[in-house]
């Protein structure tokens, strides 16, 4: 998958001087960037149990068994609610097929990869991203929000952390580092 | 551990003498050429010892390391405290039992208080004089005494008393409801009251009771201050044992420390049996030299893990030690839980600032753990310089996660390399590019059981 990107983005002048480059504030490493984390967001989806409870995830892979070989009720798996294509199976069939991991939810790529994606790579290679009025954009995407709303790499469940625990360790650093030098007089 | 002697205030007339053998060490030094740094008025202290403690004092042997200089260096060597009282050196923790219903006491003499003003002010002193003109040193030498006369008798000094419980009493049967009682600290900084205690009046003193197995407390000195640590009566049905406690004194900051606000720590992702958790990013700034110097003074941060229903560590939540004794995991630099519980500094992540990331397995599925941090210090640091204000370490408030029910779910890290170079999902994928994906994400994904889930990379 990286393999086909990175033939078509040499077909790029990367090196050239800055009137022949596809961009004045990007260039090729910022759009190999941007891939990478796309493509790792949506190849490898983040996922929780079947069971889960995160509202902002989304019904993956319906019709197979569980590891264990058992299998949704037969009431959840023809539920109108789970009968669009997008929650029959993952979007990276390969999951399906050679990982087989049964019903799970994702959390969605955040919407903002895809647009790095668009805004970082040269328009030769037509990228494009689906836009939230669109049907297809709650397939494939989620929106950022309070807590873990949508995936990205470095994302966290937690994601409130206080500044605090820098700064104590400054003055932790500073406390010793005064009595260090107390100690060498 | 015996003592010899109360403790005495010198008299005016020994002050007098004491201040006249000074002035004579001060002349003999100045006179072999103004090595005279450290002579200022700790002297005096020692020369009253001296005059009044002619028998040689038998010290605990776990008082302060036997130094064989002594006169004119400023360190008071010979306890004076009473018998059953331990004296404390600054910055240098103890540990000891306590029985319940039975106070352990301490002392933090004003010697060992005051001996770095002392010095720092001798010091300067004596170098003031150090320009004059010999004919005027002896009324120079006078002048700056009853200088240093008032100076400590007013002199007062905030000092910071720090202690932790490391174990306390089982639990009997199946008591799960009732944790271990707390132990208590009682400082007096009135020589009336050299044990305070649960028996003394409590006008005499102050208490605080531990919080989780750990106490802070910081009280004006102008003199010795003395301590003690009290264990209650422990209900003997429900309790068997006794107490086993650090403490130290500091007169720069605690020695022990707690925060009881948010830690920061985030809890990256889990799966049925493992978590991730990391500290947030340990500088704000991408300097290059500063992150380096943080990735090169390695892990500083430990981590403990403990079911949310466990009792094992309740008690001692704010105990470093105590969490060391009692959680279920603890994640450190050279640990002993293997695989199951590792720690490692990391660049990764937006920005690139580093961050310490701990990995623990073997945890249960659909189950709440608390993930608590503790600061413990760079290798160095520990190792050069154990006894600090600070070395005991500080313990932040406790982190929920939880793990996922589901066995195919797993944190994919280098395995998901393992797999992909495996099932040659790409021909000719460069090396490079496949080790650059798998250091920018780090989450959970569906996963074979056959497949091992492998820990992270060292």
């Amino acid at each position: 998958m990286y393999r086909n990107f990175e033939r078509h983005l040499a077909q790029e002048a990367c090196e050239a001087p800055s009137h022949q480059r596809y961009s004045l504030a990007r260039g090729c490493s910022d759009c190999e960037q941007s891939y990478k984390k796309w493509l790792c967001s949506v190849t490898i989806p983040r996922c929780e149990d079947f069971s889960g409870e995160n509202p902002h995830s989304l019904v993956r892979n319906l019709d197979q068994a569980f590891p264990n070989g058992s299998m949704l009720p037969e009431e959840i798996r023809q539920s109108d609610e789970f009968q669009a294509g997008k929650h029959r199976r993952s979007r990276n069939a390969r999951i399906d097929d050679e990982v087989a991991p049964g019903p799970y939810r994702e959390i969605l790529p955040c919407e903002d990869l895809c647009y790095d994606l668009v805004r970082d790579c040269p328009a030769s290679l037509a990228f494009s991203c689906p836009r939230p009025f669109q049907d297809q954009f709650n397939s494939s995407y989620a929106r950022r929000g309070g807590g873990l709303t949508c995936n990205y790499p470095g994302s966290v469940h937690n994601p409130n952390s206080s500044p605090g625990l820098a700064l104590s360790r400054l003055l932790l650093t500073t406390v010793v580092s005064v009595v260090l030098g107390l100690v060498s007089l | 551990m015996m003592h010899s002697g109360p403790h005495q205030l010198p008299s005016a007339a020994s002050r007098g003498a004491s201040l006249l053998l000074i002035y004579l060490n001060l002349i003999l030094l100045l006179s072999q050429g103004g090595v005279a740094a450290d002579v200022g008025e700790s002297p005096s202290l020692l020369l009253d010892e001296q005059e009044l403690d002619e028998t040689i004092s038998k010290r605990s042997p776990l008082e302060a390391l036997y130094e064989p200089i002594f006169g004119i260096f400023g360190r008071s060597i010979t306890g004076r405290a009473p018998p059953g009282v331990t004296g404390l050196l600054n910055n240098v923790r103890e540990n000891r039992n306590v029985r319940p219903g039975t106070l352990q006491s301490f002392v933090f003499e004003s010697s060992r208080i005051f001996e770095r003003t002392d010095d720092a002010q001798g010091r300067e002193g004596s170098n003031a004089t150090a320009n004059g003109n010999d004919a005027w040193d002896g009324v120079e030498e006078g002048g700056n005494a009853d200088l240093e006369v008032s100076r400590r008798q007013n002199r007062s000094k905030t000092i910071y008393i720090s202690a932790t419980t490391c174990l306390q009493p089982q639990r009997r049967g199946n008591n799960t409801s009732v944790d271990p009682p707390q132990l208590t600290l009682y400082v007096s900084t009135s020589s009336n009251n050299e044990q305070p205690g649960p028996d003394e009046s409590s006008s005499a003193q102050d208490s605080k009771v531990f919080d989780e197995g750990a106490v802070i407390y910081n009280v004006n000195a102008t003199a010795d201050v003395f301590f003690g640590i009290a264990a209650p009566a422990s209900n003997q049905s429900m309790f068997e044992g006794e107490w086993n406690f650090d403490i130290a004194v500091s007169t720069e900051d605690y020695y022990h420390n707690y925060d009881t606000g948010p830690s920061g720590v985030l809890w990256v992702d889990s799966d049925s049996s493992a978590a991730l958790l990391q500290t947030p990013n340990l500088t704000d700034t991408a300097d290059p030299s500063t992150v380096q110097r943080v990735m090169d003074d390695g892990p500083q941060y430990v981590m403990f893990v403990d079911d949310e229903d466990s009792t094992a560590s309740r008690g001692v939540r704010h105990s470093m030690c105590g969490l060391t004794n009692y959680a279920r995991l603890a994640a450190r630099v050279g640990g002993t839980f293997g695989d199951n519980a590792t720690t490692v500094m990391t660049t990764r992540g937006p920005g690139g600032f580093p961050k310490q990331q701990f990995h623990f397995n073997g945890l249960n599925s659909s189950t709440w753990y608390w993930g608590i941090l503790a600061y413990a210090g760079s290798e160095s640091q520990r190792r050069q310089a154990p006894d600090r204000a600070g070395g005991g370490g500080e313990v932040f408030q406790a982190v929920p996660f939880e793990t996922k029910e589901g066995e195919p779910i797993r944190i994919a890290a280098a395995g998901y390399k393992r797999e992909r170079q495996q099932a040659d999902l790409e021909q000719g994928t460069t090396a490079k590019s496949s080790r650059t994906w798998n250091s920018a994400t780090r989450q959970s994904m569906p996963y074979p059981p056959t497949m091992s889930v492998s820990t992270l990379p060292s």
